[in-house]
């Protein structure tokens, strides 16, 4: 492993101990001390002093050094838990979390934590760190490791340690040993090393031998061939397991009278273990509930995930991709080959179309397989928004409470990454202008703490995300003076528009109705980017609002980028994909009822009108002959919170498409976003819904103005 | 003057010849369906799927303003590669490999023909053709 490797595992563990801790102080803000938390607390800056040490980040090591002392006198019951602590304990995250980011971005951190560690000091004054280690003198490792190994025990782990020679040609030994405790987590908890990663000298010469104290929930056997496994290939000299009190196994293990302990293990198994773990902790557990804690722990401890570089994943879908054409390939070449076969070879045919089902079969579920693989739970991203949430309420001082929900919903990497300014955005833009001010509503006789809520479900195929505030509503005349004086719309256009269409406005570029620029919610681009951001993962917004109840922002998104359902339509020759997640409706209508309303065609589909648009006229082919019933297919789509209706010439079906690069020579052309292959070999190209937007000249989401006249029937 | 060691293909336009060299050429397919992509460069001629990857067409025909004509047996798609871009240009028939006895590049040919699109004058024996210059031509 080199310092690269080294580093991405730092930074993602970095980036784990980061969010937990603000999970965790969060959760010490509202529901106050408990012992858990604390200990939460404790141990994830705990091991980002490993890390941060391990790496040689000094500033980080310190902090959180620091932070440690003052958290250790907390679970001590020496410090109360207030509402300064948690402050300091935010600022120090913050400060933190600019470590990492300077980590990331140049390999090193420096910055001042002088002033922040002298908040932590006041905090503990006139508290020396008292070493209260009762420690036998012999025993490598302290009192407090001691009891963080008793507390596994009664947990059902069984204690041990492992003694890992490291070779004398190994370099960057302290490395090494912080990369073999990484490797024995895969299948056993590490309570402790010694000599620690600190002490660790790198220009001592010879071996180095680290003892690491575990627990694990596994049968030492078991283990031990485990660990076999897993430091086959480090440059080690050899390893022993030994007991929790450091003998070699097989030595007596403590005063105690029993018989050989490993033995009554395998002989009475689950029993035994239950025998053991209470013994360890000299209280009578029940066999039952150590059995219980025992199912539960492996999950914990045992190493059952895998870290794979995305890119690698990438390369998977592809190769997948590739696969799910030629299977639909298949099934069409079988069935012109039938056609041109005799029927003596029906049982040959009847053979290869029962294999050709089961490879579509088998394709559909590795497809499946894979785009699970690359798909995340929402919760990482939605943990980053309490905190954003608290903070902005006491700035604004507002009192908001935050309910997030559906957080175990996974989606594609890429659209998660994609979709969290936008998510930012808007629930900065409800805490700001949609949560009234404390007298507002008191007066208005609603609770006097805001809430907004955040869901994530799954529908179908696509994933629906709703932003939900209990606030004041948009207001649909505000918004049209804001336009009007900001010129985003005539006077004209503004006698025209709907409410709805006014409330739209909001989404324009450069349209923001804050009297003044806060830093809360920006300059007017906000909902500007989380439009764009929402039509470049090809999905929609939706907004409901009722003035005095509050705002309801609706997201629909598709599962993933690379692989969608594509819905197939005919345009003159050719074929065309249309992203399913952007057709909102699909029907036949008689051409009589294309109206032309101040010259824009449109149609009127239970009570609203829709822009409509020949994609014929913009791409230079024909349009349809007239059917003999006069009806033409119309696709409606949309893209973020615009509508527009699309006259096709037929409805060809829906599949599943691998969305392709057209590569640069053919350059960007508008109202076409790449390309895919069909079933029958040809290429179909994919049209993308805010280029076909902006083709027609509908990109502002405005009625065109009627004394600019564009169109004619 | 150059080593005329390099190898070259002759491809025919109607009653013109030109020569590809050999080191740019990708493979050589026969006519394919193509879709057509709207909106783009005039003598493009679309999209196809070479083995999984949406290659662009262009006609060579359409690109020097010559008449289009039907597609014939002979018509093949030449895949060149040029610049990491892999580009089809749809010619009227591919004719034999060829050594060119000598080169003349354009820079010092006096031969008068519009030298935009051609890199230089390939002799062999007693005839001569014309070599492409695919940088220019797919531009």
């Amino acid at each position: 492993m080199n310092r690269d490797e080294l580093m991405k595992f730092f930074l993602e563990e970095a980036d784990e101990q980061l969010q937990l801790l603000e999970q965790e102080i969060l959760k010490l803000e509202q529901d106050g001390e408990s012992e858990s938390i604390i200990q939460a607390i404790f141990r994830a800056a705990h091991t980002l002093k490993g890390s941060s040490a391990a790496m040689g980040f000094e500033a980080m090591k310190s902090l959180t050094h620091e932070m440690e002392n003052v958290l250790d006198q907390i679970r001590g019951g020496k410090l109360k838990v207030s509402g300064p602590i948690i402050n300091v304990l935010f600022l120090c995250l913050d400060r933190l979390h600019d470590f990492k980011k300077q980590i990331e971005q140049k390999g090193s951190c420096d910055g001042e934590t002088g002033p922040l560690v002298g908040e932590l000091r006041k905090l503990t004054v006139g508290e020396q760190p008292k070493a209260a280690e009762e420690a036998a003198a012999d025993d490598l490792f302290g009192f407090e490791e001691r009891r963080m190994l008793e507390e596994a025990e009664s947990e059902g782990l069984k204690g041990g340690a492992v003694r890992v020679r490291i070779a004398e040609a190994c370099e960057m030994k302290m490395a090494r040993a912080f990369i073999l405790k990484n490797r024995i987590e895969e299948c056993a908890k590490v309570i402790a090393m010694h000599p620690g990663l600190e002490q660790i000298d790198e220009e001592a010469s010879g071996p180095l031998t680290v003892t690491y104290l575990i627990a694990c929930a596994e049968k030492f056997e078991t283990f031990e061939s485990h660990l076999v496994s897993i430091l086959n290939g480090e440059p080690i000299d050899g390893f022993e397991l030994l007991n929790d009190r450091l003998n070699p196994l097989g030595t007596k293990p403590r005063e105690e009278q029993g018989e050989p302990e490993e033995q009554a293990e395998s002989v009475h198994g689950e029993a035994g273990r239950a025998d053991e773990a209470s013994r360890a902790e000299n209280l009578p557990i029940p066999a039952a509930a150590a059995a219980k804690s025992e199912a539960d722990e492996p999950r914990k401890v045992t190493g059952q995930s895998v870290r794979v570089d995305v890119e690698r994943l990438e390369n998977l879908m592809n190769l997948v991709g590739e696969l799910v054409i030629d299977q639909t390939r298949i099934a069409q070449v079988g069935g012109l080959l039938r056609d041109l076969v005799s029927a003596d070879a029906d049982d040959t045919m009847d053979e290869f179309d029962s294999i050709a089902n089961h490879i579509s079969r088998v394709v559909g579920e590795l497809q499946e397989s894979v785009m699970k693989t690359r798909m995340l739970p929402i919760e990482q991203l939605f943990n980053r928004f309490p905190r954003m949430i608290r903070d902005l309420a006491q700035k604004i001082d507002k009192p908001i409470n935050l309910i997030l929900e559906g957080k175990e919903t996974e989606l594609d990497r890429t659209v998660i990454e994609e979709i969290g300014d936008p998510l930012i955005h808007l629930l900065r833009n409800s805490a700001d202008h949609g949560i009234e001010a404390r007298e507002k509503r008191r007066a208005a006789g609603k609770a006097e703490i805001g809430m907004i809520r955040l869901k994530a479900l799954h529908q179908e195929n696509q994933v629906v995300l709703t932003i939900e505030d209990d606030g004041a509503g948009i207001d649909a005349e505000r918004i049209k003076q804001s336009a009007l004086g900001k010129k985003l719309i005539t006077e004209a256009q503004a006698a025209q528009m709907s409410e709805q269409e006014l409330i739209y406005l909001i989404f324009a570029p450069g349209f923001s109705t804050a009297q003044e620029i806060s830093d809360i919610s920006g300059r007017g681009v906000g909902m500007d980017i989380v439009r764009s951001h929402i039509e470049k993962l090809n999905g929609i917004i939706d907004v409901e609002t009722k003035p005095g109840e509050g705002t309801k922002f609706t997201i629909k998104l598709p599962l993933t980028l690379a692989i969608m359902r594509g819905l197939l339509i005919r345009i003159h020759n050719s074929t065309y994909a249309l992203p399913i997640s952007s057709v909102i409706e699909i029907m036949r209508l008689p051409r009589s009822e294309i109206h032309s309303i101040k010259g824009q065609m449109a149609v009127r589909i239970r009570e609203q009108v829709l822009p409509l648009a020949w994609i014929h006229d913009h791409f230079r082919v024909p349009r349809p002959a007239v059917r003999g019933d006069d009806n033409v297919f119309i696709v409606i789509v949309g893209a973020a919170e615009k509508r527009i209706a699309l006259v096709v010439d037929e409805l060809v079906g829906n599949q599943e498409i691998v969305v392709k690069s057209m590569g640069s020579y053919v350059g960007k052309t508008e109202g076409i976003s790449g390309a895919t292959i069909l079933g029958d070999g040809g290429v179909a190209l994919i049209l993308d819904i805010t280029g076909v937007f902006s083709l027609t000249g509908r990109d502002k989401g405005l009625p065109s103005d009627p004394n600019h006249t564009e169109f004619k029937i | 003057m150059e080593d005329s060691g390099q190898q070259f293909i002759a491809i025919e336009l109607g009653s013109e010849r030109y020569a590809l060299p050999i080191s740019h050429i990708y493979e050589i397919i026969k006519m394919q369906k193509i879709t057509v992509v709207p909106n783009s460069r005039f003598f493009m001629e679309g999209v196809t799927n070479l083995r999984g990857k949406i290659v662009p067409i262009i006609s060579l025909r359409k690109r020097f303003g010559m008449e289009e004509t039907s597609l014939s047996r002979s018509t093949r798609i030449v895949v060149v590669n040029h610049q990491d871009e892999i580009v089809g240009m749809v010619v009227d028939r591919v004719r034999q490999v060829i050594h060119f006895s000598s080169i003349e590049h354009s820079g010092d040919s006096t031969s008068g023909i519009d030298s935009h699109y051609f890199s230089g004058i390939g002799y062999l024996d007693d005839d001569f053709i014309t070599i492409l210059n695919i940088g220019s031509t797919l531009r």
